[in-house]
């Protein structure tokens, strides 16, 4: 038994309401970048339908997955390594834009521009790949609540399936209608077929997590993972010339955050959790013979986090013992092993996928409800489950391989506990007889409802951080933003929204009390340090040999992870400025206004280093707390005059933007640091000042080097309207080589550049965005 | 300070302050006007209900506090919720559970209303009414196809999943994520009839206007009626009409305002308490439209 952690995501069905929140806050995250046009890793296909690209499932035509071979051994359904080897530089057998959709923009300009005419101007549609005008005929979600079914439906592989199959025929008719939606990104398998079918090994699945990420200084760009992942969740970015795909948000989970999709979720229908494996089972259990006995041999593969044996294994193997609770208090384990309601999307094809579905009760529901029944009643429930026939053999296409007793089993559940829960909220008294006949009792099916219904967010999403003990790099909390993060609440962009909200109703929020006592400590030693000694600034105080998440109420650990940072490159006076002046240009909470006395004290100490601050720090200490927050929302989260923010002055809301904050966290990672940027953007100024301060003083400086023309600017914005900041920001110029300029033209001149326009998507015809063509 | 009626009262002459003075008027804002006007309702109906703003006088919500971020409000009389104690608003709370008389003549959940007009039409109580035979009515052309490329149908205009009123739907991402533009759900009948396949452009009209659009067909949508979503954007991808040669309008652009007997009922203390339907409701939805496949060839 070799045991491995992995974590897992569970979807419940019958709560998502197709909103594509998750979709829209993905796309924001990870692909709004020219190449990626085209691509979700998260989408919401409405069933029936043909997903997207479109009938990815069938695998008689994509390849996809595994198969079995002759020998009863695994292999890859589009071919071995010497199959691939000959046909490596032909172009693999993948889907095309058609099959994807043709992405598109509007003519948006028209709507300021158009000359005033006889009717309002309308933006048309023009396509993202050539440029012109175009009629848009598929996109990335057709079929949207069946629509266009009579044209399309019949093409959704399952129906077809089934039409070939089964006796009863589906038919797409307004009294039989059923639907539901299938939310979808990476499966994160255990027994990837996309990594297998890359040529250069390129595609890892990581040690720690199980999280299947494509490495993008390896990838070659053959896109052969693109064939071999059969659920189609690997992309290729038409600009790079790499795969892509979704990484489970991994720089969030590493801090105990769930991921975008997860978060944003209107349904609150996701879960997140770890489940313990046997890694030397998988492919034995990959490999049984009959399909439908693929779910139970996955199901085998799941080890018991709760028996010793296993958590001896588990601990031999070096898996902490915070990941070791974690997956005893696992909500993915417990729906797919404990309760047996979720069921994995496709075990046939073979690659042991790791998000799980609970199947939905919904459409069987409506239709006895549409045919004026009671769909409470669990005598009514059991017998439609049974009689409706359609809906569960489509749910067993996609869930059971067709094994229709499996999705009975799990529907029949859901419904007992529908009927037994609406009795005890009916004030009646349980009725046992319920659960016990689907083979639960009483508190199993109250405890299961709980987690299916109404568990909060800590119940949703039991994700451990980063490995703590073997991190020695904790120690010293080069921490971006951290300093912030100490009261265990989440991460910086959603404590500061958040104690916005209640701060001022004074309500459930105990603001932490931050004197400069509390800041002159060391971590490591916890010994008390002189105050105002700059090299204390932001160390958090903890309790001796107490690491971040350890400590009782420890929520979250800090914010970054990474060999022992603060390179000496840079004299300590421009680290002491680039803090003060973070600080200072941060959100004014209280635990900010507690240090101003530590940083006039470092300030003070580097001759002539305090003028530069002291109007801005007699502001924080002089003006009520919310006049200065107030203030401080107005100048600088309201407009854009006093943007914080590096890249809005060189390429503004443009689509360019993505990847020039992608550049800020490339150089973050570098330096070797985890950074959660938890709502805020990695150009953010005070963050980049620190990063400078005290992760990476050389790459840090460079940074702000490379946008002195926006510090510049920024600068003389603040000036422009009498703002004590701008000096500070004179300061941080003044580190930086070179002169500072004397008002904008002087700036743009150095720059070189005007105000940002949009170059992404309105280039006409580049040829690196046609779509692939199969030779 | 001008020598006007304005002297020696509080400066309005800012849009924050005349926001600050709408907060200090409100007890939703202001904690003692919250008490107060608890206390002033206990008096009325006799019930307890000063607890549920108590603790709350000191409360008072300014401008500045809105800027820094959003601010719950607090409970008042002026709305039927409570969120005293963290709870989660939830209308007609403080009616069903401190027995505060409902805003109605009688006091209670009243559904019935006794006026002569209501009587002799036959709606003292809720009813299903049939929708209106508009052919008889205004001439338009009859429910059905008539055997030309033309299909008579229920314009309906519901909300959407994605919208109440707006919801950026000139978005890329959502736009991407459906049909890019303007869409009417019909049945496969229908659009059977007319010869229109999915994503075809065709044009709905009537005596109001005229919208074009393009066709979702789908098994969903039972025959006779089209879906128009509610409030679609009109400025994506809305193309000139056959019809009249201009652009081509919006969901709202085939309906009308209709007025019926029972909406002037009036003088009457029963439909008296408040604006917003409290009454007959509106039924400016009640229409039918003709649809037709249009040259497949748009002009914008
Ligand atoms: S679902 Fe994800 S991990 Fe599985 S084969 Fe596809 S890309 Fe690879
Ligand atoms: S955000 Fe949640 S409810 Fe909305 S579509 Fe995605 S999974 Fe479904």
């Amino acid at each position: 038994m070799r045991v491995m952690a992995q974590m897992g995501m569970v979807m419940n069905l019958d709560k998502c309401i197709g909103c594509h929140t998750c979709s829209v806050t993905c796309k924001q995250a990870w692909t709004n970048r020219a190449g990626m046009e085209y691509v979700w890793f998260n989408n919401v296909e409405t069933r029936p339908g043909q997903g997207y690209p479109r009938r990815y499932e069938d695998q008689d035509r994509w390849y996809g997955g595994w198969t079995l071979n002759r020998r009863g051994k695994l292999a890859l359904k589009a071919g071995g390594r010497v199959k691939k080897l000959f046909g490596i530089f032909a172009s693999p057998v993948q889907p095309e834009l058609k099959d994807y959709y043709e992405p598109w923009t509007y003519d948006y300009k028209t709507l300021v521009d158009a000359p005033l005419g006889d009717d309002f101007p309308v933006a048309r549609p023009k396509s993202l790949i050539t440029g012109e005008d175009t009629k848009i005929t598929w996109s990335a979600n057709w079929d949207d609540d069946l629509g266009g079914s009579t044209e399309h439906g019949h093409l959704d592989p399952i129906v077809e399936k089934i039409r070939r199959e089964s006796e009863d025929k589906i038919k797409f008719a307004y009294e039989q209608t059923f639907m539901f939606y299938l939310p979808r990104i990476c499966e994160h398998c255990l027994n990837p077929s996309c990594m297998a079918s890359c040529p250069s090994g390129a595609i890892y699945k990581r040690v720690e997590d199980g999280i299947v990420l494509v490495d993008q200084d390896r990838c070659r760009g053959w896109r052969q993972c693109v064939t071999g992942c059969p659920y189609k969740k690997i992309y290729f970015n038409h600009k790079t010339g790499k795969a892509e795909k979704c990484t489970f948000c991994y720089p969030r989970v590493e801090v105990g955050l769930p991921t975008v999709c997860s978060e944003t979720c209107v349904g609150r229908l996701r879960y997140l959790g770890l489940f313990l494996y046997d890694a030397d089972a998988v492919t034995a259990a990959a490999s049984v013979t009959d399909p439908q006995d693929l779910y139970d041999a996955q199901m085998d593969v799941l080890l018991d986090p709760h028996d010793p044996r296993v958590q001896a294994e588990a601990r031999a193997q070096g898996i902490p013992d915070d990941w070791l609770d974690a997956a005893r208090r696992s909500p993915v384990y417990a729906l797919a092993k404990v309760y047996k309601v979720a069921l994995p999307l496709h075990p046939e094809y073979r690659t042991m996928p790791m998000v799980w579905y609970v199947p939905p009760l919904s459409p069987v529901v409506d239709l006895l409800r549409d045919q004026g029944h009671d769909g409470e009643d669990a005598g009514n429930l059991f017998g439609a489950i049974d009689a409706l026939r359609i809906p569960v053999e489509y749910l067993a296409e996609l869930f059971t391989a067709g094994d229709t007793g499996r999705v009975t089993a799990v529907l029949r559940k859901l419904a007992a506990m529908r009927s037994f829960m609406r009795g005890i909220s009916m004030g009646e008294d349980p009725d046992e007889s319920i659960p016990e006949s689907v083979g639960m009792d009483g508190q199993g099916m109250y405890d299961m409802y709980r987690l299916m219904a109404i568990a909060k967010y800590s119940e949703r999403y039991v994700i451990p951080t980063a490995h703590l003990e073997q991190a020695h790099d904790l120690e010293e909390p080069g921490l971006l933003f951290g300093f912030r993060r100490r009261t265990g609440h989440a991460g910086l962009g959603t404590v500061r929204r958040g104690e916005r909200q209640t701060r001022p109703g004074g309500r459930g929020h105990v603001p932490r009390p931050a004197g400069p006592a509390e800041l002159g400590h060391h971590c490591r030693g916890d010994k008390p340090a002189r105050e105002g000694e700059p090299a204390e600034l932001g160390r958090p105080r903890r309790p001796a040999g107490t690491f971040p998440g350890q400590g009782p109420g420890a929520g979250h650990p800090g914010r970054c992870r990474g060999p022992a940072v603060n390179r000496p490159a840079m004299n300590r006076r421009d680290q002491v400025v680039y803090l003060a002046a973070a600080w200072c240009l941060s959100y004014p909470d209280g635990q900010l206004v507690g240090r101003v006395p530590l940083v006039r004290a470092a300030l003070s100490e580097f001759p002539g280093a305090l003028a530069g601050f002291a109007p801005v720090l007699d502001l924080l200490e002089g003006t009520p707390p919310m006049e200065l927050q107030a203030q401080y929302v107005r100048e600088f989260d309201l407009g854009r005059r006093h943007a914080l923010h590096l890249s809005y002055w060189t390429d503004g809301d443009t689509r360019r933007r993505g990847e020039v904050l992608g550049l800020f966290k490339e150089a973050y990672r570098h330096s070797g640091v985890l950074v959660d940027l938890d709502g805020e953007l990695p150009d953010y100024l005070p963050m980049v000042l620190e990063f400078a301060a005290r992760v990476d003083g050389e790459a840090g400086q460079e940074l702000l080097q490379r946008y002195r023309a926006s510090l510049e600017m920024l600068r003389l914005g603040l000036l422009r309207d009498n703002l004590p900041h701008a000096r500070i920001l004179a300061a941080v110029c003044a580190t930086l080589p070179g002169k500072s300029p004397q008002d904008e033209q002087e700036v743009m001149r150095m720059a070189g550049y005007g105000p940002p326009t949009e170059s992404v998507g309105l280039d006409p015809y580049d040829p690196r965005l046609l779509p692939v063509r199969r030779s | 300070m001008l020598g006007g009626a304005a002297d020696g009262r509080p400066a309005m002459d800012t849009d924050a302050k005349m926001a600050e003075a709408i907060l200090a008027f409100s007890g939703t804002t202001n904690g003692i006007l919250s008490v107060q006007g608890f206390k002033d309702l206990e008096v009325r109906t006799g019930m307890k209900l000063a607890d549920l703003a108590e603790g709350s006088e000191e409360k008072f919500i300014t401008f500045a506090q809105t800027q820094a971020g959003p601010v719950p409000v607090i409970t008042s009389p002026e709305w039927s919720g409570s969120e005293t104690g963290g709870r989660r608003y939830a209308p007609f709370t403080i009616n069903l559970e401190r027995l505060k008389p409902f805003h109605t003549l009688t006091g209670r959940m009243h559904f019935f209303l006794d006026h002569d007009w209501m009587t002799d039409i036959g709606e003292g109580l809720p009813i299903y009414r049939p929708p209106l035979d508009m052919h008889r009515l205004f001439g338009e052309p009859r429910l059905g196809s008539d055997g030309a490329m033309e299909v008579t149908v229920r314009y309906l205009t519901p909300h959407s999943k994605w919208s109440i009123h707006s919801e950026y739907q000139d978005n890329l991402l959502m736009l991407s994520l459906s049909r890019g533009g303007p869409t009417v759900w019909m049945s496969p009948a229908d659009a059977d009839a007319i010869k229109v396949h999915d994503n075809d452009w065709v044009e709905c009209t009537n005596v109001n206007g005229v919208l074009v659009a393009r066709a979702i067909v789908s098994h969903r949508m039972p025959a006779g009626v089209v879906y128009v979503h509610h409030a679609q954007e009109r400025t994506i991808d809305v193309p000139k009409s056959e019809a009249t040669g201009r652009r081509g309008g919006i969901h709202n652009s085939v309906t009308r305002l209709l007025v019926k007997p029972s909406h002037l009922a009036g003088g009457y203390a029963r439909l008296a308490y408040a604006f917003n339907y409290l009454g007959p409701t509106g039924n400016q939805r009640d229409m039918v439209a003709t649809v037709r496949r249009r040259s497949q060839e748009v002009q914008y």
